[in-house]
């Protein structure tokens, strides 16, 4: 049983990653309205408290935390709209914790942890929903190494990472799907930044034409694609949530400190209940959003058969949350929210994008709809016994 | 203001022993398992077949009575006040179990979430001996009275006076939303000791005898057609000065105790509820059937329903996040509010979603064509009350935003 203290532990995390964004993550590397991706130099720097590894096991150096705590730090990230590689890069570290062969997990696992590689998971084939049945990325062994082929689209961060997490088939079906780790280096690896909403993420096609690959580079078994999938759905799901609530929640305390502020009539417009009540609504929100992803990391943390359920549950929940609350600061700073100058239109073009990061809160809400014992609550009514 | 994304003990959980610390956990089974032995059979008919207000009534006091003699009530009460010397963490697991399997409310609801706390704060140690035990036991019936005709959101604006005269007070005015005043043996009231000018600073809290002469009550009918509240008149009605709760002129402080009991551990209620509530909903969308099908397989109305368990387990994790908390510093903070301002409207959502489910038989409230014998039809209009009773939605804003986000007081 995991009894989480007024977790001194997690508190103290909080406070230095705040502390450290608030030093360090000056305007240039959050969201800076020209911002173009993140900064290197802020990334390495991040490692000096060792941001990179937070999920990477102490064997290479890491801080071998769970997902509370990668949650945590994805949160305070959004709450200052920080620009970084942490999202992805975080998750396919995971992964390859997860289901990387030794030599691979030791090629990259200290890189990542000193900042020094950054990565991203590709995954699409097409535009519209994720459907594993529809996965044409090929690899086909070519003399013990693996060839692959496709485009993978609107991979975020894809344009600047080193090493791209790549789902692909190796044979027919579903049992078909094989996970590999393609340095952004290798030959034949092709990328073009697209024109993105969230400037700060900018989405990458990447082309991978003939790139050869060993086999060492494989991420878990032949044909075990689907379940690493599986394994890293609700991962990112909760990291992408979290970031999104902290971006809320960022959004909140701008717009509660502009109320604060602002003045017209004579009076602070947080006087005004037609302000006022709007910014208590959002803090609801806020918090039961924030509450639900808590929920979900910790369920992942304890391998809680509901951990994907409430994992695809924060995640529609802190989409929505994310744009309700970025949508009210806005209002609640009138033209001045509208302006380019206003840093707030990066917490609303990174609110908008995430609920769009694959896999798709409308998608995770369509697993829940079609998820049978979901929507029964009936173990609550106890019919299941004590305690 | 800053949101906290840091958790506190998990002390409190809903249907899972690994969220429990292990003294919660054998409170939590045993109080179940209890529960489910002692609500009285008759309550749960009541849901189905309509039973009178009357005999709810009777069955409330019996509820209360069973937990009486099991030594389940006062549960963070002190033992030298007939309590058990819990926390208000035991009371949040207790009402979180009463809520899951559907028990009904103590008769004596508001003397034991209110008034009883409030004496216990701000109480003389012979207001303790002789009002408290009889709370527990359910022998005298407490109501509250705060609002007045002109004053409901507004308690500065209090008109009904009390005025010292020899070793009493005497009190004239005009009360109003008073809950079970008609059963009443005694009120908590607030009243103007000071100026109209004064406003919060002028007025006292009293422990007011209702069975006296100048003490009037008229019951008045709620939109459901009960008579669950009334409106009190007070024409010289006398109370003793060792009556008064806290000090005089000081009976605003005394009302902020009272407000936050309401709010705090009896708060930690709403998600329970809402769960419970929400359960119903999908057992109704199972039993009725649309196109063919039952109404649950309807992709609209998975939707929905959805959307709503969505909605609960968010406001369900906040509530552990509060109860830990609350376990960690025993204190409860403005910030719990927000769990009644989200049943208020969720419940709402629920139960008119639950008529719209019944489609053309939405508005039939009882006959052979009626569904769950009306049931739904009389949620509807008692949900009402949620977004008002004990604080309205509007006034809970006004407390986030002021004591939470720290805006200024505003209009």
């Amino acid at each position: 049983m995991t009894t989480i203290g007024l977790s001194n532990d997690r508190a103290d995390l909080q406070r230095t990653v705040a502390d450290y964004l608030k030093m360090h993550a000056a305007h240039a590397e959050t969201g800076g309205a020209e911002a173009d991706g993140y900064s290197r130099d802020a990334w390495l720097r991040a490692a000096s408290i060792g941001l990179p590894g937070m999920v990477i096991s102490d064997n290479w150096g890491g801080l071998s935390l769970g997902w509370v705590e990668a949650a945590i730090v994805a949160f305070e990230g959004g709450r200052v709209n920080w620009q970084s590689p942490y999202l992805f890069t975080t998750l396919a570290s995971a992964a390859l914790e997860e289901a990387g062969q030794p030599d691979l997990q030791r090629t990259w696992l200290p890189k990542i942890r000193e900042g020094r590689v950054t990565c991203a998971i590709a995954v699409l084939d097409e535009p519209g929903p994720h459907d594993p049945q529809q996965l044409t990325t090929s690899a086909e062994r070519s003399s013990g190494d693996w060839v692959l082929n496709s485009e993978k689209l609107v991979v975020a961060d894809g344009f600047q990472s080193d090493l791209l997490v790549v789902l692909c088939r190796t044979s027919d079906g579903i049992d078909g799907q094989t996970a590999f780790c393609v340095p952004a280096t290798q030959s034949g690896v092709h990328r073009e930044v697209l024109g993105s909403l969230d400037l700060g993420r900018p989405h990458a096609l990447v082309t991978l034409d003939n790139v050869r690959i060993d086999d060492g580079s494989r991420l878990g078994p032949l044909g075990g694609g689907a379940c690493l999938a599986a394994w890293l759905i609700p991962r990112v799901a909760v990291g992408v949530a979290a970031e999104s609530v902290g971006i809320a929640a960022g959004a909140l305390e701008i717009a509660t400190r502009y109320a604060k502020e602002r003045q017209q009539f004579g009076r602070p417009i947080g006087y005004f209940q037609g302000v006022s009540h709007r910014l208590a609504d959002a803090y609801r929100r806020v918090e039961n959003a924030t509450s639900l992803v808590l929920r979900a990391a910790e369920s992942l943390d304890d391998q809680d058969a509901n951990a994907h359920r409430l994992a695809s549950m924060a995640r529609v929940l802190a989409s929505r949350v994310a744009r309700d609350v970025v949508g009210t600061a806005l209002q609640v700073h009138g033209g001045y929210g509208y302006t380019w100058e206003n840093r707030l239109h990066t917490y609303w073009r990174r609110a908008t994008s995430n609920a769009y990061l694959p896999c798709t809160a409308e998608w995770h809400l369509e697993q829940l709809i079609a998820d049978k014992p979901l929507i029964d609550l009936d173990e609550w009514e106890g019919t299941s016994g004590g305690g | 203001m800053r949101v906290d994304m840091t958790l506190g003990p998990r002390v409190s959980a809903g249907s899972d022993t690994e969220s429990d610390s292990t003294d919660a956990t054998t409170f939590r089974s045993a109080a179940r398992a209890w529960i489910r032995a002692n609500i009285p059979q008759e309550w749960h008919e009541a849901r189905t077949n309509g039973l009178d207000h009357q005999a709810r009534r009777a069955l409330q006091r019996e509820w209360q009575a069973r937990l009486h003699a099991a030594g389940l009530i006062g549960l963070d009460w002190p033992e030298d006040s007939g309590g058990r010397g819990g926390t208000l963490l035991d009371t949040a697991v207790f009402l979180e179990e009463c809520a899951r399997l559907d028990a009904p409310e103590p008769i004596n609801v508001i003397g034991l979430s209110t008034v009883g706390p409030t004496i216990i704060e701000h109480g003389t140690a012979a207001q303790k001996i002789r009002y408290l035990r009889p709370i527990l036991a359910a022998t005298e019936i407490w109501c509250q009275g705060f609002s007045e005709p002109d004053a409901g959101s507004d308690l500065g604006a209090l008109r009904t006076s009390a005025r010292p005269r020899g070793g009493h007070w005497v009190l004239t005015g005009h009360k109003v939303w008073t809950s079970y005043a008609q059963e009443a043996r005694f009120c908590m009231l607030l009243a103007r000791t000071g100026t109209v000018e004064a406003r919060h600073r002028g007025l006292t809290c009293f422990l007011v005898d209702m069975e006296q002469p100048g003490i009037q009550v008229r019951p008045l009918r709620d939109m459901t057609g009960e008579w669950r509240f009334a409106e009190v008149w007070f024409d010289q009605a006398h109370v003793a000065a060792e009556n008064i709760l806290g000090e005089v002129d000081r009976g605003f402080a005394v009302a902020l105790t009272t407000l936050l009991h309401e709010r705090g551990s009896h708060g930690l209620v709403h998600h329970a509820r809402a769960r419970s509530l929400y359960t119903a909903v999908v057992r109704l969308a199972r039993a009725i059937m649309k196109n063919g099908r039952p109404a649950v397989d309807d992709a609209v109305i998975r939707r929905k329903l959805t959307n709503f368990a969505i909605d609960i387990e968010a406001m369900t994790a906040t509530a552990y996040r509060y109860a830990g908390s609350l376990a960690a510093t025993g204190r409860v903070g403005p910030e719990f509010a927000i769990l009644k301002l989200q049943w208020g409207e969720l419940s709402q959502a629920l139960v008119e979603f639950a008529l719209d489910l019944q489609e053309a038989s939405g508005p039939i409230a009882d006959s052979e064509w009626g569904i769950e014998h009306g049931r739904w039809q009389y949620e509807v209009l008692r949900a009402r009350s949620n977004t008002v009773a004990g604080g309205t939605t509007e006034i809970i804003r006004n407390v986030i935003a002021e004591q939470v986000l720290g805006l200024p007081r505003g209009r």
